[in-house]
């Protein structure tokens, strides 16, 4: 829990500076993938360790992971319908066969309707959602950021002891 | 400057420094660095420490599992190459702990990665070399305490025990010779039966039943008295020849007819109900007095036995007498099953498992009750609300495998001039998880010999078959020639059969199926034996000679079929046929002799009431029944030439009422004709 509110954190720090753009942006991307996925299978544990070796932003993949969870329940009846077109579809037949046979693959559960849908919505949305996320992060900066950093409450805090120590800590040991 | 830009500058003044965030470089080494140190640290635990901690692991769920010490000398993975390699492997027995029950000299299998890659166990070929059995230990084995024996499951031993031997015979069990010196010694048993009589619980009975049934006589002539009579059917004949039955003017007088008839029928109807329901009570006490002298003859049966075993006549019955001799030297092979049994609940998977428990489970199937399902508690913890399942699609498996295969053991050792591992060759093949994937059944056929143990000729073939709806297990066993040691058959007081070392011959057959239904079969052929055999009383001693001075083979046929709540046992020899003859010749007369005593005490002393009793059932059958049923038919006749005169009445009315619209139809006719001159 403490690492997860440190990533949401960071995520927060992140976003009211300058760079990182594209860390959060593929951070909330591939949270969309494990927010679809409605079973742990072998693509959640690809998409966790990209999120592990590379510098990905963590918080915002947790974050977007938790609000694609709900919006995939909406989206679960059309995924499902998604995933029986393909996999009923007579033309692709032997190439899931040939998948089926193969080792490590079904622990894909690409032979679940369902599954198939949510990882075809999420692959199709993936580039969309990047450059969404690129185009919010970047918004999100120059208008509520801002509006913000100049608002009383926030200059309060900021002229604060609390604030003056936890800026020292944070230079010392932060990320 | 504009307002709008006032706010941007003074943020960029005023938190230049905090808005420099370090963004590295793609790859995040600060998780990738204690990641490899993890895997290092594993890969060296594999290398250094799992082995050891799998032999331990290993001796120590073994331990747990057969309740013997199981030892193994080295054991060997390679995760790379994917190979086991177990050697030294020593199962301690449980009855000699200087000795191992087997001892496995290597075990070596590959797995198949194509199979560990879709999380399957699957190998394709497993030796096991250096096969040993009953080799001597370096130490004694811990064996562990056996369980306290459980009142409500009896051991499969103790239920066919109880069932060869009987309770009788299991208060003095191998009293044979106990039983033939007594019953030689005694002399006059006249005087022992004259004084049985108080003991004898069938003549209690019988005169209970007498009297019980001289009571009831007493009612059925009452209800006989009051059954219609002669006088009454004449009465009512009377009665019924008074109505008049022709002649009729008018339909009321018809009318009036009828009536008279129909309430003389009610009269005879409730007659006839009277007797019906007499009839009915006669018939209802007849099954009860047949019932009773069955009960009689039941219980004359068994003092009969109870008179001979206090008399201690030997049975002169070859199984009885096989059952008796051999029943000790049987034991130790059904206590065998009963652990098969325990280790099958214990450790076969849950399906199979539950129906041997189910079958085992002999306190409730003889009490005839069933088991109550086991109620599922309610799961009152919060639960997510499930994602929507989907549909799963199963596409055709072209290279699946089962969870578990072993495809081929392969099973060889052959004597060298250090070990004698014995010359062992064999198969076991297809060890499943699930039979119906491979559509093939397990399988185990050894051969061998053990030269220096002198046991030539061990076959094992052995079946498990899961492939119908009820699964099938199966074995035959068998041994050419196998040096037996001296053993006691029989010790007690009274004396001994013993026999010294011999050579046997055994066969064995075990199936089951559904673990329901049982067939185990035992043949031994004992041969080149010489018996050691001495009694207290020199007359049974020389009986005993005689039988067994020129044998020196003979067979032991065991024979335990059915369910497991109800066994059907039989056990015979040919031992036991020569003890027969031995006994006819020798005592037959004497017993004869005195079954015609107790026949004759028994009938003196019950046969005049049991003759009683079967003329009460003859009486009540032919008279008080007899008597019913001829006024049950007198009624029924009364009734119908009621009926009868009735239906005449009715015609007779009917006739004339025809005749008289003929006459008027013919007269009319004749007027007409008058009218119109014809």
């Amino acid at each position: 829990m403490t690492i997860l509110i440190k990533q949401l954190l960071n995520l927060i720090k992140m976003l009211h500076s300058e760079n990182g753009t594209t860390q959060i942006a593929w951070g909330l991307t591939l949270g969309a993938f494990l927010g679809f996925s409605p079973f742990f299978s072998l693509q959640t544990f690809l998409v966790l360790f990209i999120l592990f070796f590379f510098r990905v932003q963590f918080g915002a993949a947790f974050l977007s992971a938790f609000v694609f969870k709900f919006v995939a329940f909406l989206v679960d009846p059309l995924a499902n319908s998604l995933g029986q077109w393909i996999l009923e579809e007579p033309s692709l037949r032997p190439l899931w066969t040939k998948l089926y046979n193969i080792p490590i693959i079904p622990f894909t559960r690409f032979n679940n309707s369902i599954v198939m849908g949510s990882f075809l919505a999420a692959l199709i949305l993936s580039p969309f959602l990047y450059f969404m996320f690129i185009f919010m992060v970047k918004k999100y900066r120059t208008t509520v950021a801002i509006r913000f950093e100049n608002s009383n409450a926030f200059k309060a805090i900021k002229g604060s002891k609390f604030y003056l120590w936890y800026t020292k800590y944070n230079d010392l040991y932060g990320n | 400057m504009t307002d709008t830009n006032q706010p941007q500058n003074d943020s960029k003044n005023n938190s230049a420094k905090a808005k420099v965030y370090k963004e590295g470089g793609l790859i995040r080494w600060s998780a990738i660095i204690p990641f490899v140190i993890v895997m290092a640290l594993g890969a060296a635990y594999f290398k250094l420490f799992f082995d050891s901690h799998m032999k331990a692991g290993l001796e120590w769920a073994g331990y747990k599992a057969l309740g013997t010490e199981v030892n193994i000398g080295n054991f060997e993975t390679s995760f790379i190459k994917g190979n086991v390699a177990i050697t030294g492997l020593e199962i301690t027995s449980a009855e000699q702990p200087d000795f191992n029950s087997i001892e496995l000299g290597s075990i070596r299998f590959d797995v198949n990665w194509d199979a560990l890659l879709r999380l399957k166990f699957v190998v394709e070929e497993m030796s096991v070399e250096n096969v040993q059995f009953m080799s001597k230990r370096k130490y004694r084995g811990k064996v562990a305490p056996p369980p306290p024996p459980s009142e409500d499951k009896p051991g499969l031993a103790s239920q066919v025990k109880d069932k060869a031997i009987g309770k009788i015979d299991e208060k003095g069990k191998g009293n044979l010779l106990g039983d033939l010196s007594a019953f030689l010694q005694t002399g006059d048993y006249k005087a022992q039966l004259a004084n049985i009589e108080s003991q004898l619980l069938s003549k209690k009975m019988a005169n209970d039943l007498k009297a019980k049934w001289a009571t009831k006589q007493t009612d059925w002539d009452a209800k006989l008295k009051a059954l219609p009579k002669e006088s009454d059917f004449k009465s009512y004949k009377v009665k019924f020849d008074g109505i008049k039955v022709k002649d009729f003017k008018t339909p009321q007088e018809l009318d009036a007819s009828v009536k008279q008839f129909n309430a003389l029928k009610s009269e005879v109807d409730a007659k006839l109900k009277l007797v019906n329901d007499t009839k009915n009570e006669f018939n209802a006490d007849l099954v009860q007095i047949k019932k009773d002298y069955q009960g009689l003859d039941e219980q004359i049966k068994a003092d009969v036995a109870s008179i001979k075993d206090r008399l201690k006549i030997p049975k002169i019955d070859s199984k009885q007498i096989a059952k008796s001799i051999f029943m000790d030297y049987l034991t130790p092979y059904l206590r065998k099953l009963d652990k098969v049994n325990e280790l099958a609940e214990k450790y076969l998977p849950p399906k199979y498992s539950k129906m041997v428990n189910e079958n085992l489970d002999s306190k409730t199937i003889l009490a005839g009750k069933k088991k109550k399902p086991v109620e599922k508690a309610e799961d009152d913890t919060i639960q997510p609300h499930p994602r929507a399942e989907g549909v799963t699609y199963e596409f055709p498996v072209k290279s699946g495998y089962p969870l578990f295969w072993i495809q081929n053991i392969k099973v060889s050792s052959k004597s060298n001039a250090q070990v004698d591992y014995g010359d062992i060759s064999g198969v076991i093949q297809n060890i499943v998880s699930n039979q119906r994937q491979i559509g093939k059944q397990t399988e185990m056929h050894i051969a061998g010999d053990f030269k220096s143990k002198n046991i030539q000729g061990l076959k094992v073939d052995a079946y498990l078959n899961n492939l119908k709806d009820e699964p099938a297990a199966g074995m035959d066993f068998a041994i050419a020639s196998y040096p037996l040691q001296a053993i006691e058959l029989m010790k007690n007081t009274d004396g001994q059969i013993a026999m010294q070392q011999s050579s046997i011959n055994i066969a064995a057959h075990a199936a089951t199926v559904g673990f329901k239904t049982y067939n185990v079969g035992l043949t031994n052929v004992f041969n080149n034996v010489q018996f050691n055999l001495a009694a207290k009383e020199k007359v049974v001693e020389e009986i005993l000679k005689n039988a067994f001075s020129q044998l020196t083979s003979f067979d032991l046929k065991a024979e335990v079929k059915g369910e497991l709540s109800s066994l059907d046992v039989d056990v015979s020899s040919s031992l036991g046929d020569k003890l027969q003859d031995a006994l006819s010749a020798s005592i037959k007369l004497k017993v004869d002799e005195l079954n015609k005593e107790i026949k004759l005490k028994i009938d003196n002393e019950i046969g005049k009431v049991k003759g009683e009793i079967e003329k009460q059932i003859g009486t009540l059958t032919k008279g008080y029944l007899g008597n019913a049923n001829d006024t049950q038919a007198k009624l029924d006749a009364q009734k119908n030439i009621a009926d009868e005169k009735i239906a005449a009445a009715k015609k007779d009315l009917e006739n004339k009422a025809k005749s008289q619209l003929q006459d008027k139809g013919k007269k009319a006719l004749d007027d007409l004709k008058k009218k119109m001159k014809f």
